[in-house]
């Protein structure tokens, strides 16, 4: 292949990842956020309501980490 | 005697009203109910703690799986199979210790859980030892 197309390949392929990359920092930011919010809060201030969301949360990451992973392809 | 007995009961419970900790927890009130040492707040930080351990993970695992003989890129952009299978095994100890917790929580609230607590605390420091190594996550 030409460096030429070469280039133009891996710049393509870098423009198809980049929402889902750009959505997926966001997506770290927000739960990183929520989760730091926690931190600097107060003992007493920390309420049930607080521990149930993020209870939810983290099955849900857990859940997402516990995917089946599939054997590389050749 | 029945002064005696009237004046010691009378103690008891002027000491019940002055509050303070349990006999039970290094106090001196015989009325204060035991307080359970595991409180909400730990088991937040916990759990906010492995949202923060978590989070990239999960993003690293949504990455489609390098093919054989390749390694990840700016033009290659994957995530390594065997990456993917150490930290779901760290992944499954740190979720089940906190798991455990919970459970022990919801179900004995009276009962201290401080042990528990300390083992998931172990658990998240492996996964965070796991991601670390393989340069997943801060």
């Amino acid at each position: 292949m030409p460096p030429v197309a070469l280039i133009v390949t891996a710049i393509l392929s870098v423009l198809q990842a980049l929402p889902a990359a750009v959505q997926t920092v966001k997506d770290v930011a927000d739960l990183i956020t929520k989760a730091k919010d926690i931190f600097s809060k107060p003992a007493d201030q920390i309420t049930e309501a607080d521990l149930q969301e993020l209870m939810a949360m983290s099955d849900a990451l857990n859940a997402r980490i516990e995917k089946p992973v599939a054997p590389p392809e050749d | 005697m029945s002064r005696v007995i009237a004046l010691v009961l009378a103690g008891f419970l002027l000491a019940g009203c002055a509050g303070g900790k349990s006999i039970l927890q290094g106090g001196s009130n015989i009325f204060t109910p035991v307080q359970n040492p595991l409180r909400t707040a730990d088991q937040a930080k916990l759990e906010a703690a492995y949202i923060t351990l978590a989070t990239p993970v999960a993003a690293y695992m949504e990455l489609p799986t390098c093919r054989r003989g390749t390694v990840e890129s700016i033009t290659n952009i994957c995530g390594r199979y065997g990456v993917k299978v150490d930290l779901q095994n760290a992944n499954r100890k740190a979720y089940a210790a906190l798991t455990v917790l919970r459970n022990f929580r919801a179900r004995n609230p009276t009962l201290s859980g401080v042990s528990l607590l300390e083992a998931a605390r172990q658990a998240m420091i492996e996964f965070q030892t796991v991601a670390y190594l393989n340069k997943v996550g801060a």
